[in-house]
């Protein structure tokens, strides 16, 4: 008989922590969602190294449930300013060139890093950090493109603050295709395991590009082909599109 | 003296809006909700899906406010409302301070709303920052003495409709599900709260005809009066009720 969720040290160690984050800050918390995040990557980068942990299975789909149903309740903003759906299927979303040159262009050419075209696992394992959140983006010739530093652990609880690296100006999405500004898909993601055998978790998070959750069919093409991975190991959380 | 000039030009850094809103609310009693049976049909019946076109269908949205006042909690106790809204999961990376400064309260409230948008890490500075709208204004307008620092908590679960009706008024009306906690830290839930509100953001008077009819429709659909207590005031209380209960413990 399969261990059961509770029996799991792992699971049952995350159940433990949510609880008391509930308790103190409320189910439906940040804190909360943070550590069913926290838990989903936790448990797929066990779940990479044993691919025949069913218990771990099963929690991955759960969270996966239980992360997008958050995502689908936590409201849009606004629909923002400053970009424009140039095309519906395929989605292309192109961000405003005289806004980027004002706001961005200087603090990209002072911090003389740019984003890496990812073309295959090896690629993604050799300079990402595993585990770690980095942003990125399909451009309009649907290439993957990482921005190579990761966020930080407050950053990825409380938001991308300001990056000191870049004199104050965080790092946005727009940054990562400076020369024609149009995306397919845009986000976070998180890669797990190895070059011979890894897991992706991604979202749409990117509040200049606000990705409507038809572009996580682009996206997860895209990580078919570059990390050599079926559906079942790709998770792709979906932002709600600004209403009225 | 505080000045009373009101600023120039864009916040620093940030995106501001100024709106109005004129608003309704009825409370409603914990039994008379049931998840199970769809929150999302709890209008099903009122003049709000009879008399107006849904211009979408409901959405549920949820969200934290930590209430912000001075130590007489002027703010609060006037029944104006000055909040950082904090979202979660795809959102929470955005916060909002906000200020709802009530200008006149008859058969509804009559509001003046500013909104700036803040990071999370910007939120501690923020709240004391009279070069931020909400804050800045509150000074001016001499609604609030002293250092400013958080009161109450409120998360909220509302699922939120717009309709419109036959001569292109908007209006907005949600089911508000509430639980107060205590700014302390380690502050279990101390209260629960649930509300309907309806609100329209135009002063157009054909606006305002609008919103008096919906609200005596919904007096007697809902049977009962209009609620007068903002969720703030009903937030300070429950932690006036528990710091009251642990002092006593």
């Amino acid at each position: 008989m399969g261990l059961t969720d509770m029996d799991h040290p792992l699971l049952a160690r995350y159940a433990e922590i949510r609880a008391e984050a509930a308790e103190q800050y409320g189910p439906d918390s940040q804190a909360v969602v943070f550590l069913l995040y926290e838990e989903l990557l936790s448990v797929r980068a066990v779940l990479v190294q044993d691919r025949s942990a069913n218990t771990l299975g099963r929690r991955v789909r759960e969270l996966a449930t239980g992360i997008q149903q958050r995502y689908e309740t936590s409201g849009m903003v606004d629909s923002g300013r400053d970009h424009w759906l140039l095309s519906q299927n395929p989605v292309l979303i192109e961000y405003d060139r005289e806004v980027f040159e004002r706001r961005y262009r200087a603090a990209l050419d002072a911090c003389g890093v740019s984003a890496l075209h990812l073309t295959t696992a090896t690629d993604a394992f050799t300079h990402l950090r595993p585990g770690c959140t980095h942003i990125y983006v399909v451009d309009d010739e649907s290439r993957l493109l990482v921005w190579p530093e990761p966020f930080s652990l407050a950053e990825m609880v409380f938001g991308r603050a300001p990056d000191q690296r870049l004199q104050g100006t965080r790092v946005v999405h727009p940054m990562l295709v400076p020369d024609r500004l149009r995306v397919r898909a845009a986000g976070e993601l998180v890669v797990l395991g190895g070059p011979a055998d890894c897991m992706v978790v991604a979202n749409m998070k990117s509040g200049h590009f606000r990705p409507p959750p038809a572009c996580a069919d682009v996206l997860r093409e895209v990580l078919r082909e570059v990390f050599a991975v079926s559906d079942e190991d790709i998770d792709i959380f979906t932002v709600p599109q600004p209403q009225l | 003296m505080t000045n009373t000039i009101p600023p120039t030009g864009p916040a620093p850094g940030g995106l501001s809006t100024v709106g109005v809103e004129h608003e309704c609310k009825w409370e409603l009693a914990g039994d008379e909700l049931h998840e199970a049976d769809g929150l999302d049909r709890f209008f099903e019946g009122s003049v709000l899906s009879t008399a107006l076109t849904p211009l979408r269908r409901p959405l549920t949205f949820v969200s934290s406010t930590v209430y912000i006042d001075d130590a007489a909690r002027s703010l609060t106790r006037a029944g104006h409302t000055l909040g950082v809204v904090v979202n979660v999961a795809s959102a929470s990376h955005v916060c909002w301070l906000t200020l709802k400064q009530a200008v006149r309260r008859h058969a509804w409230r009559d509001g003046l709303e500013l909104a700036e948008r803040l990071t999370p890490a910007e939120v501690p500075q923020a709240i004391n920052d009279e070069a931020r709208l909400p804050v800045g204004h509150a000074r001016r307008c001499r609604l609030v003495d002293g250092p400013l620092a958080p009161v109450a908590v409120a998360t909220q679960r509302r699922v939120k409709s717009l309709a419109r009706s036959a001569d292109g008024v908007e209006v907005a009306y949600s089911l508000d599900l509430v639980t107060f906690r205590s700014p302390d830290a380690h502050c279990p839930p101390i209260g629960t709260y649930s509300c309907v509100e309806v609100e329209v953001n135009s002063s157009a008077p054909h606006a305002l005809r609008l919103l008096g009819e919906l609200a005596d429709s919904m007096d007697q659909w809902l049977g009962r009066p209009r609620a007068r207590l903002t969720k703030a005031q009903h937030a300070l209380a429950a932690v006036e009720r528990h710091t009251l209960m642990e002092t006593a413990a």
